[in-house]
């Protein structure tokens, strides 16, 4: 878990400029594998982003599974799904318990909020709010 | 004879001359004729054709791409200091989602303007939502006053729209009632100044 998140703040600490961090999620963007439209349910829409967020979890009794796609209409919309796929690159396949022990401030921390618009900022404190959300709910099914 | 599609190469054919004792002046006869076929001749052709060709057309895209970013920049400078021009900016940049090229720097700078915009159609939203809290309290003065002192841009989509235009049409209405009201309390005080003349 710290490796992985030792990694993500080194790559927000090597930017040279803003630019760097916006170049990064639109790669992010781009290797990001969508999902399968039948996933697409309104149910695992993330409210409060600008653009159409699905998150949908899978629990394997271990770890959750992460399955994240951003559909903009006519638009592309590249940072919120590079966003969203940062979020994975630290969320993704850890342990309930894991995900919870991860401090909730830690993007705010490596500077993500730094000049990102309040609507994209907003959609991703309501996507990791979300991925806590879902996280405190498999750790409590797992230990009934 | 120099082909690319005999499988031999004029080097070949020397050897080969040399090696039936083909000399000139002790040396071996180098190949004489035409350094390629007509076939050859058309597959080059092509082939540069197809490089310079695509070369054009890439300098093309990304001349047309650079324009357009300017045009849209151009509007986002004059919205700056006219809010309204927004919504241009918006579909200006809305257009460029055509464009066949886009490199990494003018992708970014697109997503953040077009984030910039969609952050202040969510803060006219929010007036909406407040003017439409006031007139569920019957306070239809301070719904008028919401609508009337925005000076940014239309950017709702159509319902959020109609509904912001409703509410203007009330303020007009608000307004015109205010404007007979004062009018009507300043005749009296003429009335009178003037009898007092």
């Amino acid at each position: 878990m710290d490796s992985r998140l030792n990694e993500v703040r080194e790559t927000f600490a090597n930017f040279a400029d803003e630019d760097g961090k916006w170049k990064y999620l639109l790669d992010l963007a781009r290797a990001h594998k969508g999902m399968d439209a039948a996933l697409k349910d309104e149910k695992f829409i993330i409210q409060g982003c600008a653009s159409t967020m699905y998150l949908v979890p899978k629990f394997d009794g271990e770890k959750i599974h992460f399955e994240m796609d951003v559909e903009g209409g006519t638009t592309n919309p590249l940072i919120s799904r590079g966003l969203g796929a940062l979020a994975l690159k630290v969320y993704n396949d850890m342990a309930p318990a894991d995900i919870l022990a991860v401090d909730p401030k830690f993007f705010q921390d490596i500077g993500l909020n730094v000049g990102l618009s309040p609507t994209r900022s907003n959609g991703f404190a309501s996507l990791v709010k979300q991925i806590y959300l879902y996280a405190r709910v498999y750790m409590a099914l797992s230990k009934k | 004879m120099f082909s690319f599609l005999n499988g031999k190469s004029p080097f070949d054919e020397a050897e080969e001359r040399l090696e039936a004792g083909e000399t000139v002046n002790g040396k071996p006869k180098l190949p004489t004729g035409p350094i390629m076929g007509w076939q050859d001749g058309v597959f080059l052709l092509v082939i540069i054709g197809l490089i310079v060709g695509g070369y054009q057309y890439y300098q093309y895209v990304k001349r047309n791409c650079a324009e357009t970013f300017a045009k849209c920049d151009a509007l986002y400078v004059a919205a700056s200091e006219d809010a309204s021009k927004f919504a241009e900016v918006e579909t200006c940049y809305e257009a460029t989602w055509d464009l066949a090229f886009v490199s990494d720097t003018l992708e970014v700078l697109r997503q953040n303007r077009l984030g910039e915009i969609e952050d202040m159609r969510n803060a006219q939203k929010d007036l909406l939502s407040s003017a439409n809290d006031a007139l569920d309290k019957g306070d239809t003065a301070a719904a008028a006053k919401i609508v009337t002192e925005y000076k940014g841009a239309m950017l709702l989509y159509t319902g959020d729209k109609s509904e912001w235009d409703e509410i203007v049409k009330i303020a007009e209405v608000q307004a015109a009632k205010e404007a007979a009201k004062a009018a009507a309390a300043a005749e009296p005080a003429a009335d009178s100044a003037a009898a007092k003349k």
